[in-house]
């Protein structure tokens, strides 16, 4: 006769690491915010305090995979919980992967300076806009884990924005690199610029991930939603 | 691209729509049980169970307390014959043969068992092992088969210079080891173990869970456990079974350990198995 057994440990082991890994997501996005608004403002003080701030993410990302470890090892997790503990180590690491580009970004904006920008920025901001949804929603959708319909539906949504990012990415490199190559003054900053979109692309592709996995998550198939597959 | 992706999404639904099936069969089934029902006086235990044992291979039941794996292995090799208010319908195949028109000693030396706690008769080691050959009229070569079985269980470098010494003697993790080597001494082709290690230490238990791998390269194996994790190391297929309101023992689920394990498909499968019932 089955009856209600309780697993107070594994559910309390969980519930600490979930709120981690809240907490982790809130300082990425708060760091996404600062980065761009520090890099179109020239506020190279705020630029500094992101790189600064970074290491409060790594130390996060620790913490999340150190407290995952001693709960599978505590517990012994299988099925879903097993699913999830791994997942929140992944995903852990993509954010403080995201940290790292964030921060980048604003040692870029460090290494421009006050020297004005030798564009005037249209695709950057969309690129921007783009990878930033992309890692709201692909945090929104891990951390609701809703049912599945929903969570193929959304994570469908997040991985249609990436061909958007892609291509305004080419259209940077290539704009830059004619620009450049008529006028050499330009390539120091043009390639730094270039930079900009490589890691804002880049986020997106970590954005991907963080849904991809949610997905195997709740579906337990680690092959259903292949991202990578569409990079030919 | 985005094609692609949606392509790949739509593969999950699918998937579970061929996979709905929770049961997985075999073609050529070692053991089989075909709808049986057991009943303990009026009360049904266990209720329409179909179940497919492959050959050599380990097959882990689980489910909670109650929920009729002790039942369902006893009726394997006719156990339950023994208990006089138990009463078995449906059918038991050995190799697409129906027990009961066997002879029970012949089904039991085919089908072998090991129980919960470690049963040695009160001989010596040597008696022990050799019961069963002598039982079934062998006379000749007992001491090899005494070797050989003492071998194939792990447990001859620790006994042979005291084979004539009560099997009393031997500690609980030995005295189990001597059991699995009685029945090995038969030569069966099944081997059916309540919880064999749940009497026993880590080490002991981590003796036998070697031994049950090594074993099952010749032998079949149906195993009853509560050990999950040891369920996912011995065993390539696991059958969970559980009891409603009702008290009546069902097959819920039966598959692959990765998935029985890794993501059950019965809801009920999921919440034994991440501690949240049973």
């Amino acid at each position: 006769m089955a009856n209600y057994h309780g697993r107070k440990s594994l559910d309390l082991g969980l519930l600490e690491i979930e709120t981690k890994v809240n907490a982790l997501n809130l300082k990425v996005l708060e760091a996404f915010k600062e980065t761009f608004n520090s890099f179109y403002e020239k506020d190279l003080e705020k630029s500094k305090k992101v790189i600064k701030n970074d290491r409060f993410i790594n130390q996060f990302s620790i913490e999340i995979e150190n407290k995952s470890i001693e709960v599978i090892r505590r517990e012994t997790p299988l099925a879903s919980d097993m699913r999830k503990l791994t997942s929140y180590m992944f995903v852990s690491q993509e954010l403080e992967r995201i940290g790292d580009y964030l921060s980048g970004i604003c040692k870029i904006n460090l290494k421009i300076g006050k020297d004005p920008f030798i564009t005037k920025f249209e695709k950057i901001p969309k690129m921007e806009a783009i990878a930033k949804n992309m890692l709201k929603d692909s945090i929104k959708l891990f951390s609701n884990s809703p049912e599945e319909k929903k969570a193929i539906k959304d994570a469908k949504n997040i991985f249609s924005q990436d061909d958007e990012i892609d291509h305004l990415n080419s259209q940077v490199q290539n704009d830059l690199i004619k620009r450049m190559s008529r006028d050499s003054k330009l390539v120091e900053q043009g390639t730094y610029i270039i930079w900009v979109a490589h890691n804002l692309e880049r986020i997106s592709d970590r954005a991907n991930n963080i849904a991809e996995r949610t997905i195997y998550v709740i579906t337990g198939d680690s092959g259903a939603i292949l991202p990578y597959e569409l990079e030919e | 691209m985005i094609n692609q992706k949606i392509k790949n999404a739509s593969k999950i639904n699918n998937k579970l729509s061929a996979t709905s099936n929770k049961i997985i069969s075999f073609e050529k089934p070692v053991l089989e049980s075909i709808d049986l029902n057991v009943l303990y006086g009026k009360s049904l235990a266990v209720k329409d169970v179909n179940i497919q044992i492959p050959k050599n291979k380990v097959v882990s039941l689980i489910g909670p307390s109650g929920c009729g794996k002790s039942t369902l292995i006893r009726c394997f090799n006719r156990m339950n014959d023994t208990i006089r208010i138990a009463k078995v319908n449906g059918q038991i195949l050995y190799n697409k043969k129906d027990v009961n028109d066997m002879d029970p000693a012949e089904v039991r030396y085919r089908i072998g068992m090991v129980f919960q706690k470690p049963n040695p008769f009160p001989k010596s080691i040597y008696e022990n092992v050799a019961f069963g050959p002598k039982v079934n009229g062998m006379k000749e070569n007992l001491d090899q088969i005494v070797e050989a079985s003492l071998k194939k269980a792990d447990l001859w470098k620790e006994v042979k210079d005291r084979l004539k010494e009560n099997a009393y003697g031997l500690s609980g993790g030995q005295q189990q080891r001597l059991c699995i080597a009685r029945t090995l001494a038969v030569n069966p082709e099944v081997i059916l173990m309540d919880e064999p290690c749940s009497a026993l230490d880590p080490i002991s238990t981590d003796r036998i869970e070697e031994l049950i791998k090594d074993l099952s390269s010749s032998v079949t194996i149906v195993i009853v456990t509560h050990n999950m994790q040891q369920a996912v190391r011995v065993s390539g297929y696991a059958a969970c079974m559980m009891a409603g309101e009702d008290r009546i023992g069902e097959l819920i689920e039966y598959g692959e350990v990765d998935q029985i394990f890794g993501n059950p498909k019965d809801k009920r499968t999921e919440e034994y198995v991440t501690g949240r019932i049973g």
